[in-house]
């Protein structure tokens, strides 16, 4: 090991001293079958309809707000393979395989959101707009640290389960776990609705699971004992894993301050809603938009009481005096109204 | 339903009370205004917090009366709300340090003005300009118009433009929520300065001359005939009365403009098309409504914020001083929107064309006053007169009754202080 090696090369160089067995013949083959090296035609025909296939089945679930159907789509979806298989090639330098796993990998995409976008114009009537999203749309366009989590977790499963034959049975699992199609329905269907910020959101959480898998995958193929056949091979792996392990960190970035933002959101909505109570605890919440924009509280609040409005700059003054920092508020105030009416 | 808007901002981080500030400002307003506080207050570690209501006059009312939660420092758009707070003593005379800033950095004409019997209670900080008329020039070229030096000339040229096909002179509007009316009265309020003079102009806004004076009937009917009558206005009647405050203009920017002419204060420019060009060449451009002769200079009606003190400590004081200082005010300006009436602030310091050009306009000095219906107590001046004057507008022949309603509640104010 030389002096001015970076810390990440000399950890490949102690693994690739640390030489586990190499894989069995059998798990070779299990890996080389993931996508074939000639002949790609076929293979892409089955993939194809298999993602079309679940991503209607997901886009549908999607619409239809119904989680079965969703996780249904997840383990029809055929994604696992070509990324798995794009990992194999990272730490086996295959550069070929790489590609050509890397291109399966953007046609089940395209065709993913294509079909999520289709599906949601033909038969997403009710969902018009943004509001109309249905949770299992919106839940997949806030993703967090703990979905990098969830990612990083399954792709080690899938570099694990894939080379052993008797452990595939695990394999829907992992797919479950890092449901790579749903996501992409989702970006279909906020993009037919024109939410592009929400579509960008999905789009992240994809690209998340997609980069954690191929990350994580690798590593775990690399400790089973696989191997590039030459010298130059492994500088290729470490030059691989660099690059996807830079893509983890580049989808971080975004995730990191997504988290941190809903985290901040969280707590200044606990803030507004503390702060309503202070100041006048005979009204409620009727509706609340509040979220940190440039470091300052935007909030806008539809309340309802029995008694005319306390001044509203007091309101404003109890969430500063919780929340800390520049406030806008706009507060839409709506007055009980009672009728009573009787007929004889 | 209400609507209120509400804005504060601030970086307090521990629980010494914070200087408490209040005013009118909201969002970037409120953001450049607490910058100029932020200048003095953080090399001095002190602590502010500003809030800014859009209700901010009742909500005043309220904190110095019932809510007993006086701020330490106000910022007051209305003259009349600062002689009232003056009165009640909610607010003291500044003091000796402020009033000489003022002295050393305002126009004399200005600080003639705030004088109130030899005390003065406000550091006036924001200039609204409101005499202005704005039109486009494109429109004045294509049609041989030109921009009127006189009143007479300017009465002519809405007569030509009155004869016009497909377009009227004015574009006027006064729906504004609680607040409708107001625009009518600063058009009432540039032909009495006009007419009348500064002096009875003022004698008139103090309650001395009553609305029933046939001087100031006669500037009424003028304001009637020179924009009212007839096709003077787009809409007619109907039209300014229910028309938006914040949308009256938009016919002068529509292709075929409806109407050639639109008087209206600088802020107007928010409510004009994004991105516009004011200027001689421009989208659009500005006169200040003519004198009644040419040899005159024409005065202009202002608005002037003015920051008042509820509390009094060194710290304060100091604040007060300083805002009243050659420099409070020139971040604001540099950012656009702001014009400062304080003579110290370069009319280079401004990066916005237009306000360069009104501060220029007010650092040489014209005849000021203010506006009257701001001078005038604000349950009468801020309120009734904003809704009769309305009610004046939309069914002519009714200014006896309508005169007398202002004035009695002139009175009956007067008598309640």
């Amino acid at each position: 090991m030389t002096t001015n090696q970076t810390a990440f090369g000399a950890i490949t160089t102690a693994v690739r001293r640390w030489t586990p067995d190499p894989p069995s013949p059998d798990a070779q083959a299990a890996i080389e079958e993931l996508v074939p090296d000639e002949d790609l035609g076929p293979y892409l025909g089955r993939f194809s309809i298999l993602v079309v296939l679940s991503a209607s089945i997901a886009a549908f679930g999607l619409l239809a707000d119904s989680a079965a159907v969703v996780i249904g789509a997840m383990l029809v979806a055929p994604m696992m393979t070509p990324i798995t298989a794009a990992a194999a090639a990272v730490v086996m330098a295959m550069g070929k395989r790489l590609i050509r796993a890397l291109l399966v990998i953007v046609v089940g995409t395209v065709a993913a959101i294509a079909v999520g976008w289709l599906t949601s114009f033909v038969a997403g009537a009710e969902v018009t707009a943004v509001n109309d999203l249905p949770g299992e749309v919106t839940s997949r366009t806030f993703p967090g640290l703990l979905d990098l989590g969830v990612a990083i977790s399954a792709g080690a499963a899938a570099g694990y389960i894939l080379p052993r034959r008797s452990a595939t049975s695990a394999l829907p699992g992992v797919g479950i776990a890092v449901a790579l199609v749903p996501p992409l329905g989702a970006v279909g269907i906020t993009l037919e609705v024109g939410a592009r910020d929400l579509a960008a959101n999905a789009l992240l959480l994809y690209l998340t699971n997609l980069a954690a898998i191929i990350f994580a995958a690798s590593l775990m193929l690399l400790f089973s004992g696989f191997r590039p056949a030459n010298r130059q091979g492994r500088n290729a792996v470490t030059g691989g894993l660099i690059f996807t392990l830079a893509a983890v960190i580049a989808v971080a970035v975004p995730l990191t301050l997504h988290t941190q933002s809903a985290i901040r959101d969280v707590s200044l909505q606990r803030s507004v809603s503390s702060a309503v109570v202070a100041w006048d605890d005979t009204v409620r919440i009727v509706e609340m938009n509040a979220d940190i924009v440039g470091g300052r509280a935007d909030v806008e609040l539809l309340l309802s009481g029995p008694n005319a409005p306390q001044p509203a700059w007091r309101l404003a003054r109890e969430i500063d005096s919780r929340f800390r920092g520049a406030v806008d508020l706009r507060l839409f105030y709506q007055r009980d109204e009672l009728f009573e009416v009787s007929v004889r | 339903m209400t609507i209120v808007a509400c804005g504060v901002a601030g970086g307090s981080t521990d629980d010494a009370a914070p200087i408490a500030i209040f005013g009118p400002y909201r969002g970037s307003d409120a953001d450049r205004w607490i910058e100029v506080i932020h200048a003095y207050t953080e090399p001095r570690g002190l602590e502010v917090r500003y809030i800014g209501s859009e209700d901010f006059v009742v909500d005043l009312q309220q904190r110095i009366g019932e809510g007993n939660d006086p701020p330490d420092l106000a910022v007051v758009p209305q003259p009349g709300f600062v002689i009232e707070l003056a009165e009640e003593e909610a607010i003291a005379p500044l003091g000796d340090d402020t009033v000489a800033e003022i002295e050393a950095n305002y126009p004399a004409a200005l600080v003639e003005l705030i004088d109130q019997d030899d005390e003065v209670f406000g550091v006036p900080f924001r200039l609204t300009m409101k005499s202005l008329v704005w039109y486009r020039p494109e429109v004045f070229d294509n049609n041989g118009w030109s921009t009127p030096e006189t009143m007479a000339e300017l009465a002519d040229l809405v007569d030509d433009i009155d004869n016009t096909d497909d377009i009227d002179p004015w574009c006027i509007g006064l729906e504004a929520g609680s607040a409708t009316g107001w625009p009518a009265t600063d058009w009432v309020e540039d032909l009495v300065v006009r007419n009348l003079g500064t002096t009875i102009y003022n004698r008139w806004a103090d309650g001395d001359v009553p609305f029933a004076d046939p001087r100031i009937e006669a500037s009424f009917d003028e304001f009637r005939e020179l924009a009212l009558d007839g096709t003077r206005a787009v809409g007619g009647l109907t039209g300014v009365v229910e028309t938006a405050i914040d949308e009256a203009v938009d016919p002068l920017f529509d292709n075929e403009s409806g109407c050639a002419l639109y008087k209206q204060a600088d802020f107007a420019v928010e409510w004009m098309p994004d991105g516009i060009d004011i200027g001689p060449d421009g989208d659009v451009d500005w006169f200040v409504m003519p004198p009644t002769s040419a040899e005159e200079v024409a005065p202009v009606v202002v608005g002037a914020d003015q920051v008042v003190q509820f509390t009094s400590s060194d710290d304060i004081d100091g604040l007060m001083a300083y805002l009243a200082g050659p420099d409070a005010g020139a971040s604001w300006a540099a950012a656009g929107g702001f014009i400062s009436p304080k003579s110290t602030i370069s009319v280079e310091v401004y990066n916005d064309a237009t306000d360069a050009e009104l501060t220029a306009l007010i650092q040489q000095e014209p005849p000021l006053v203010f506006d009257a219906s701001d001078q005038m107590p604000v349950e009468v001046g801020s309120d009734l007169l904003w809704s009769e004057i309305t009610g004046w507008v939309s069914t002519p022949g009714t200014y006896d009754d309508f005169a007398e309603t202002i004035d009695t509640a002139l009175a009956a104010a007067d008598e309640a202080r």
